[in-house]
C-alpha cells in the first residue's frame, strides 16, 4: 500500500520558480543580460536646447547607440553624442568633417578639402557664419548642430576628439 | 571569557582612537572635500537675499580662493572669459547675486589628486541651476589648489575644452 506522499512542490515555489526552476533561472539570467545590455548600450537622452533644430526639437527623446563605433568610425552626417560634462551631460551634434580633412566656413557653406558639403539637414539663415580654413588632426572631427539660423557666437560647435564621442543617435 | 572581553575592549579602543585621530587630524583629501563643499555652498544663493546677505555670501565665496586666483570658464553666448584676483571674484559673485531667481551649484564626479604637501589637482563636474539660467549649466572643471597658511584654497579654475572653437 502506498503511503500517499506528495512529490509536488509547494504552491509558492511553483509560482516563483515555475515547474522547472533551472529553466526559469536561465530565463531570468538571459533577461537580466539583455536588460543590462539595453541599459548600457542604448541610452535614451532628452534633447535640451535648440542647436539641433529642426532635426531634433528641444524636449525630444533620442536613443544613443553606444556600440555604433565599436567596429567603425563616425561618418559625415552622423548625429553623435559627445561627452560634455561627466557622465550625464552630453552634446548632440552632426559630424561635418572627418580626421585629416581641411575645412572652412564661408557664406553659410561648409567647405571640406575645397568642396562645399551638401547638408540637407542644415537650416541656415540670419547672420553669415565664417571659420578660417584649418586641418583636423588624426583623431579630430568637426561637429556642428543643424540649427545654423542661430548666431554663430551662441552655437556650441567645433573640433572634438574621438575619445569624447560616445555613440550614434538613433531617432 | 575575560580574555575575549579584553581583546574586544582593546579593539574598540583602537577603533575609537583611529576615528578620533581622523577627526582631529583629517587628511588633505578630506580638507579639500570640505573646501569644495564650501565653494559649492557659498556659490549658491537664494532669490530673495538682503544686500547685506549678498555681500556676506560673495565675501565667503571669495575667501575660498587665493589672492591671485584665476578663473577661466568660457561659455558660448555668455562672453565670460577670465577673472583674476580674489577682489574681482568677489565683485563677480556680488554681481551674480543681483540676478533674480537664485542659483544652486553642485559638484559631482570629484577626483582629487594631492601632488605634494602644498598643491593638488581636482577634476569635477559643476552643475548650476537657477532662475537666470534657461537650462542647467554643466561644465567639467579643472581646479588647482594651494595650501596657504595650513588652509587649502583654490588657485585656478579652468573649464575643460571639449569643443575647440573654430572662429
Amino acid at each position: 500500500m502506498n503511503a500517499g506522499v506528495s512529490t509536488e512542490s509547494p504552491l509558492w515555489k511553483r509560482v516563483a520558480l515555475g515547474r522547472d526552476p533551472r529553466r526559469t533561472l536561465w530565463r531570468v539570467a538571459v533577461l537580466v543580460c539583455i536588460g543590462l545590455m539595453l541599459w548600457r548600450v542604448t541610452v535614451p537622452v532628452r534633447v535640451s536646447g535648440v542647436s539641433m533644430e529642426p532635426t531634433l526639437a528641444s524636449g525630444r527623446i533620442v536613443v544613443i547607440n553606444r556600440l555604433a563605433y565599436l567596429a567603425g568610425t563616425p561618418q559625415r552626417g552622423d548625429v553623435v553624442a559627445i561627452r560634455w560634462a561627466g557622465n550625464r551631460a552630453w552634446l548632440l551634434k552632426r559630424v561635418v568633417a572627418l580626421p585629416g580633412e581641411r575645412f572652412g566656413i564661408t557664406g553659410n557653406t561648409v567647405r571640406v578639402d575645397g568642396r562645399p558639403v551638401a547638408e540637407p539637414w542644415a537650416q541656415w539663415g540670419g547672420e553669415a557664419w565664417t571659420a578660417k580654413e584649418q586641418t583636423l588632426e588624426a583623431d579630430e572631427y568637426l561637429v556642428i548642430g543643424d540649427n545654423r539660423a542661430m548666431p554663430q557666437s551662441e552655437h556650441e560647435f567645433g573640433r572634438v576628439r574621438r575619445a569624447r564621442i560616445l555613440g550614434k543617435a538613433w531617432f | 571569557m575575560k580574555r575575549r572581553l579584553h581583546i574586544a575592549l582593546a579593539l574598540a579602543l583602537l577603533a575609537g582612537g583611529w576615528l578620533g585621530w581622523k577627526k582631529l587630524f583629517p587628511g588633505d583629501e578630506v580638507l579639500i572635500g570640505r573646501l569644495l563643499d564650501d565653494v559649492a555652498r557659498t556659490a549658491s544663493f537664494g532669490g530673495q537675499q538682503s544686500p547685506l546677505a549678498r555681500a556676506a555670501g560673495a565675501a565667503d565665496l571669495a575667501a575660498c580662493f587665493t589672492t591671485n586666483a584665476l578663473i577661466q570658464v568660457d561659455s558660448t553666448g555668455w562672453g565670460l572669459s577670465a577673472v583674476r584676483g580674489r577682489a574681482a571674484i568677489q565683485q563677480l559673485a556680488l554681481a551674480a547675486r543681483q540676478q533674480p531667481g537664485g542659483l544652486t551649484v553642485r559638484f559631482g564626479e570629484i577626483g582629487i589628486a594631492v601632488k605634494d604637501k602644498l598643491t593638488a589637482d581636482v577634476r569635477l563636474v559643476a552643475t548650476a541651476r537657477g532662475g537666470a539660467l534657461p537650462e542647467p549649466f554643466h561644465r567639467e572643471l579643472r581646479l588647482t589648489l594651494r595650501k596657504t597658511g595650513g588652509q587649502w584654497l583654490v588657485e585656478k579654475v579652468e573649464a575643460e575644452a571639449v569643443l575647440q572653437r573654430v572662429d
